[in-house]
Formats: C-alpha cells, sequence, structure tokens
C-alpha cells in the first residue's frame, strides 16, 4: 500500500468510530474532572453560602490561610532566584557536571513528597543529625514553620528552573553578548535584555510555583505536626475537617484550592501563548 | 556622517593560541590591520576565524598571546571596555525592541555621566536610522524585517557607540545571493565614508577578494597567507590558497585555474599539450565550463572558455580536441 493511500485511509476513519473516540474522551474528562471539580462546590456550598463564609473565616481555617500565604511568598521569591541562577548556568555555561547538576534539579519531581519531607525530619528532627545541635540553640525547624517552608521549597524547586532551562537555551546568548559589547554592565544586560525575553516564562514557573505551595499535602504533613492554628495549612485543614466528619466546611475550604487550580490553568493557557511568542 | 570624535585605532594580534578541549583553535596566529583599513578573514568552517574573531572583541579570552588597539595591550580588557562595534552572524538583535531602541542600546546603557541625553540620543539614531534607509521602519521589531534590514539595523546599532574598531562575523552570510551583493557594495561605500579599521569574517572568497583591502587565508589555525587581493590571487603561498580562492584543476602535476586551459582542434601538438576527450559541456552563465578525460592517463581536466571560443570551437561530447595550460603553478608542500 503506497503512503499517499494509507494517509488517506487514516484520515477517513469510519464516522461512528470518530464520534465513538470522541465521546469516549468526552466522557472521561467528564467523569474524572468535571464532576469531581463540581462536586467539590456543590458540597461547599451545600449549607448555604454563610456556612461556607463561616468555614473560610473561622480561626483555624483564617491561621491556615495565612500560613500557606506565608509559606508561598517566602517559597515562590526563593525559588524564582534559585530557579534563574540554575537556569542560568545551565543554559549558559559548558562545565563538568551539568548534566549531574540538571538531573539533581530533577530530583523532586521524581521523589515522593512523603519521601521528601522525611529527608528533613532525617535532618533537622529531633533524632536527625542536626537535631541535637539545632535543640542546644533553642531552634526549632520540625513541627515548626521553617520545616514547612523548607520541605515546600524542595518540593517546587524544579518548577522555574525547569520553566526556564529550554526557553534560554533557545533563545540563545548571542542577544546577551551583543549587549556587553555595545557597553552593558552585567546588571544591565539582565535588566534590558535576559529578563524581557525570558517573562513569560519565568511568569509561568511562577504560576506553577504558587499553585503548587499552596497545595502542597504530603511533604508538609510529614514536617508540620498538624498542630491547629499553628501549623495547619490549606491542604492539612481541609484533611482534618473531613477526618472530623465535617465535610461541608472541609469542601468549604478545599473549594478555595480548587479556585486557585482553575485560575492557574487559565493563566498557564495564557502564559504557554505568550511564551511560545518569545521563543520565535 | 560626522567623524564622531572616537579616534580610529590600528589593531594588533600576537601570537594567539586558544583550544577549546583537546581541539586547538588558534595556532600562533599573528596580524596587523591598519587604522582605516577594511580586513576580511577567509577561511573554510573550522579555520579559526571566527574565534579570533571574538577573542579581538573580547567575548573570548586567547590561552596566550595578545591584542593591541593602537600599540595598547587590550588583551585583559573587558568586552564592554573595548569599544568594538560587533556585528553578529545571526544579527543577534534584541527581540522585544523596536528599531529605534535597538539603535539606541548602546548609549543608552552608558554611565550616567557620560550618557548623552534623549534629545541627543533621538538625533544619533535618527541619523543612523537615515544611513541605513531605514527611518520608516524604526517603530518595527525585528521580526518584521528582512534578512537585509535586519542586516543593517545591527549595523547601525554597533555605529551608535562610535566605535574605535568594528568586527563583523560573516556580515552576508545568511542572505540571499543578490542581497548579498548589494548589501556588499553599501558595506564597502560606508566603510569608506567611516574610516575605521574593520575585520570581517567570511568563507565566501569572492566576498573577501571584492570588498576587502587586505585578506588573510585561514586554515586549520593558521594564517596561510596575508596580502592584498591581487596579492593573494595572483601569487599564491601555497596550494591551499590556490585552492582556496578560485577553482583549479590538476594539469601534468600542476596547478591550473579552469580558465587558464586551452582548448584547440589544432592538430599540431606543443610540448606540454594532451590529447582529450570531451566528456561534459555545461554552457550556462557568462563561461562555458568544459570537463575533459585525458586520453594517455584518463585523468579528468575541468576548463572553463568563453561563449565566444566555445561557439568558434563548435565542441561536442565525445570530440577528440588538443589541451595545453598557459599558466601553472607548482607548490612544494
Amino acid at each position: 500500500m503506497s503512503a499517499t493511500s494509507r494517509r488517506r485511509i487514516l484520515r477517513t476513519e469510519p464516522t461512528w468510530l470518530r464520534r465513538g473516540l470522541i465521546g469516549l474522551a468526552l466522557l472521561l474528562t467528564f467523569l474524572f474532572i468535571v464532576l469531581p471539580l463540581a462536586a467539590v462546590f456543590i458540597q461547599a456550598f451545600d449549607k448555604g453560602w454563610a456556612v461556607w463564609q463561616a468555614a473560610v473565616t473561622e480561626e483555624n481555617a483564617r491561621s491556615a490561610i495565612l500560613l500557606s500565604l506565608l509559606v508561598t511568598g517566602i517559597t515562590v521569591p526563593l525559588n524564582v532566584v534559585f530557579g534563574l541562577a540554575a537556569a542560568w548556568t545551565i543554559a549558559r555555561f559548558q562545565f563538568k557536571g551539568r548534566n549531574v547538576l540538571l538531573t539533581l534539579i530533577d530530583i523532586p519531581f521524581g521523589v515522593s513528597p512523603v519521601v521528601s519531607g522525611l529527608i528533613f525530619v532525617l535532618v533537622f528532627g529531633a533524632q536527625g543529625w542536626l537535631g541535637p545541635w539545632l535543640g542546644d540553640h533553642d531552634i526549632q525547624i520540625i513541627f515548626a514553620v521553617p520545616g514547612i517552608v523548607l520541605a515546600t521549597v524542595f518540593v517546587t524547586f524544579p518548577f522555574v528552573a525547569r520553566e526556564l532551562i529550554p526557553l534560554m537555551q533557545s533563545q540563545g546568548s548571542d542577544e546577551e553578548e551583543a549587549a556587553i559589547v555595545l557597553g552593558a554592565t552585567a546588571w544591565q544586560m539582565f535588566r534590558r535584555v535576559t529578563l524581557p525575553n525570558i517573562k513569560w516564562g519565568l511568569l509561568y514557573g511562577v504560576v506553577l510555583c504558587t499553585a503548587r505551595s499552596l497545595g502542597e499535602f504530603g511533604a508538609v504533613s510529614v514536617v508540620s505536626g498538624h498542630i491547629r492554628g499553628l501549623t495547619n495549612t490549606i491542604p492539612l485543614h481541609v484533611e482534618i475537617l473531613y477526618n472530623e466528619y465535617n465535610y461541608t466546611a472541609a469542601f468549604a475550604v478545599a473549594s478555595l484550592l480548587s479556585v486557585v487550580a482553575v485560575v492557574t490553568l487559565l493563566l498557564k493557557k495564557v502564559l504557554e501563548w505568550k511564551t511560545r511568542e518569545a521563543r520565535v | 556622517m560626522e567623524d564622531a570624535g572616537g579616534q580610529s585605532v590600528s589593531i594588533e594580534v600576537r601570537n594567539i593560541r586558544k583550544h577549546f578541549g583537546s581541539f586547538e583553535v588558534l595556532r600562533d596566529v599573528s596580524l596587523r590591520v591598519e587604522d582605516g583599513e577594511l580586513f576580511a578573514l577567509l577561511g573554510p568552517s573550522g579555520s579559526g576565524k571566527t574565534s579570533l574573531l571574538r577573542i579581538i572583541a573580547g567575548l573570548d579570552y586567547p590561552d596566550s598571546g595578545t591584542i593591541h588597539f593602537n600599540e595598547e595591550d587590550a588583551t585583559k580588557a573587558a568586552a564592554r571596555e573595548r569599544q568594538v562595534g560587533f556585528v553578529f552572524q545571526h544579527y543577534a538583535l534584541f527581540r522585544h525592541m523596536t528599531v529605534f531602541e535597538n539603535i539606541a542600546f548602546g548609549l543608552r546603557v552608558r554611565p550616567r555621566v557620560t550618557r548623552p541625553n534623549e534629545y541627543t540620543i533621538r538625533e544619533k539614531v535618527n541619523e543612523l536610522l537615515k544611513l541605513i534607509q531605514l527611518t520608516p521602519l524604526a517603530d518595527r521589531y525585528p521580526s518584521q524585517l528582512s534578512g537585509g534590514q535586519r542586516q543593517r539595523v545591527a549595523l547601525a546599532r554597533a555605529l551608535a557607540v562610535e566605535p574605535k574598531v568594528l568586527l563583523l562575523d560573516e556580515p552576508f552570510g545568511a542572505l540571499d545571493a543578490r542581497v548579498r551583493k548589494e548589501l556588499r557594495r553599501w558595506l564597502r561605500n560606508l566603510h569608506d565614508e567611516l574610516h575605521v579599521a574593520s575585520v570581517f569574517v567570511t568563507h565566501d572568497q569572492e566576498e573577501a577578494l571584492e570588498v576587502a583591502d587586505r585578506v588573510a587565508i585561514m586554515r586549520l589555525g593558521r594564517i596561510e597567507q596575508t596580502g592584498a587581493p591581487a596579492e593573494v590571487y595572483d601569487s599564491p603561498a601555497n596550494a591551499f590558497v590556490y585552492g582556496f580562492l578560485g577553482d583549479m584543476t590538476l594539469f601534468n602535476g600542476t596547478f591550473v585555474r579552469p580558465h587558464d586551459i586551452e582548448i584547440s582542434r589544432n592538430a599540431v601538438h606543443g610540448p606540454g599539450a594532451v590529447y582529450a576527450t570531451v566528456r561534459f559541456i555545461g554552457d550556462a552563465g557568462g563561461l562555458v565550463r568544459v570537463e575533459l578525460r585525458r586520453e594517455d592517463t584518463n585523468e579528468e581536466i575541468k576548463a572553463e572558455i568563453s561563449r565566444e571560443r566555445y561557439r568558434e570551437l563548435a565542441i561536442r561530447v565525445g570530440d577528440y580536441v588538443n589541451v595545453e595550460a598557459r599558466h601553472s603553478r607548482v607548490f612544494s608542500e
């Protein structure tokens, strides 16, 4: 059979098969994505707006929201700096150990979040390597905010770097060299040439990093200690409410995370489109 | 264009060596570009010409050897201090800036003390836009320009900082044949106006010989010969230079330019002449290319004859002719 005739046959799948496949895809999307998402909101507003509002503004919920925002507020800027530095190093220099560094950046993607949390317990926990020293100096990391930040930073580490590396590699260093030859300082080059070229990619990384920081459960769960009003983040608070059979409140708080997810998705689409534009 | 005060300088490269890993890119390269000279670095890819240009610009550093601008050692100076204009092979225009802002960049990043005011910057950029004949396109972005237009913007951007030295990496490499020829002449005229020591890298011998005051032919990290175009073309230092500067064919163990091969139907057989059969005739273009095979040794010979001569001879594929060389060269290598 010749290539052209085969292509024609491929293009003219029987109508029933085409419609069937599309229908199946839509059905699965509806069953596994749309329906659960809708369920969250239906459950959340099951007992009305007032109950939802009460659940979200209740003291423990408020402190969980504040903690999540605090952790995200620390994590995202840190990962922007780390991500930029790592992407710059990998995209602009050839050196021994470059591939090792690339692999190291990916480790958080490969490791189960629970393990990520345990790593920090092993290092900073009371029984851990640095535990005695930290105890002597009255510094608490595990079961406290610093531990939650560490675990979140670890889990979200690859987002910014992973987004920037291919972008910076495809853009090359010609424009940066041109800036330097024209008399720009390193900072001027970064501000006026590098940053504008990668801004959409960077923003995309920030959006993903933010969403994950707010939503991270596994790693944070291990290091947090679940102290109400102190070390509970939004996802941990949802779990506690759920375990206490307080479904409406659990779903009310969960609806906040769902909104974040939907907004992230929309931003992601817009930024993907902008990044592709910048790459040309 | 008025002379912008940046006094022009000579460039001297002394005993530069450079290697990447185990590969030696430059092996003891020395050359001198005089003030106001347009100098071509000519060589096949991998000959080290771009590496040498980048070292002159300060974008790379040599393992050993020195770079001098006006006898002053600039080897350790950073790229941004050297005041060179560099035109990149693929232009490297700032994609998020307009043509105007691209050209203004070098002025805007100056330290506050030496930075011209907004009015002066505008004047200067507008003057350069006029020079490159792109005034109407000042607000366009690089992606909206043709290759030739981008090339001119890249040149204007480099000139805006009033460089002491102008360096161009394959300036016409990515353009189609017609635009290339136009820009070539334009660059030559522009250079005569600016009178800045300029070095351009090319792998196109025709381009180098037509545009440059002097040419250095490079191979495998070495300079094989330096001289004026006529000089290197007429008295090449070795077989490589001879072969690189034009077509050549082997005839009786010597090198001959195809246009120096004489084809005749004479029965008279002079010394050094041989009999050959016509194998192929390419008669498109100004000259007619003829490929022949010697009767005695079966060696292939390439010849180029004028259309006039072709008509006169009225040769056809398979004809039996007399072949001799007008000039030939022997190189000991």
